[in-house]
């Protein structure tokens, strides 16, 4: 009957506080987590909005082309002219 | 049964009711996390389809750039060798009168006699003191630009 006790008290006094510890710190560490994530999916909705003008790139390319088209053409009329 | 057994019942169901009310929020936490990183994964993926044509692209500029600066260059080279070549006009002389051709058909009876006189319409003009300030050369201006002056 007194080992009942001693058991009962080491229950009481050692395992429930460890557990609780331990378990309240893994929560902790899982909201952190949660905030982590959640930063990151705003940084990257914000990074993906920045990104809005990557496709201007193809007709700022189209335009390099035709302008060094037309530069070759400006030379030549220039060398005739020469 | 004993109070001491009724007591140690109680305590396991406390620790044990604690232990899955922590495994609940645990669960829900990991849940929210894993609907998070779900949406990250599809802004990475989204952003990766968005920049995968940048380097092609970006590649493409730089060559197209790179050419036209070196038309560029030799256009410069061409026109600067013109200029060189151009001889300077020369300065205008006053007009003159010339005599007109001798007719077969006799002269008139009188003959006027014009005199040219300059006249200056911009008489508070005074840029005639002021010294000639050379214009630069179309090379000394790519390079001013070039250098950001």
């Amino acid at each position: 009957m007194e080992l009942l006790w001693v058991a009962n008290a080491i229950l009481l006094l050692v395992v429930a506080p460890l557990i609780l510890l331990i378990a309240g710190r893994v929560v902790k560490r899982l909201r952190a987590i949660s905030k982590l994530t959640d930063t990151t999916l705003e940084h990257g909705l914000a990074l993906s909005g920045q990104l809005e003008a990557v496709p201007k790139l193809l007709e700022t390319k189209r335009l390099t082309g035709a302008a060094r088209q037309l530069v070759g053409r400006y030379g030549a009329g220039l060398v005739a002219l020469l | 049964m004993g109070s001491e057994t009724v007591a140690l019942l109680v305590i396991v169901g406390v620790i044990v009711a604690a232990i899955a009310l922590h495994l609940i929020i645990i669960a829900a936490s990991l849940r929210k996390i894993t609907s998070t990183l779900t949406k990250v994964r599809g802004g990475v993926q989204a952003i990766k389809g968005q920049t995968d044509p940048v380097g092609s692209v970006i590649v493409g500029i730089a060559g197209d750039v790179a050419a036209i600066d070196d038309d560029l260059e030799g256009l410069l080279q061409i026109v600067g060798d013109a200029q060189a070549a151009a001889e300077p006009p020369p300065p205008p002389q006053p007009a003159r009168r010339t005599q007109p051709a001798r007719r077969t058909s006799p002269p008139p009876a009188a003959v006027a006699v014009v005199e040219e006189v300059e006249v200056d319409f911009d008489e508070d003009d005074e840029d005639d003191d002021e010294p000639v300030v050379a214009r630069p050369s179309m090379r000394e201006a790519v390079a001013r630009a070039r250098a950001g002056v």
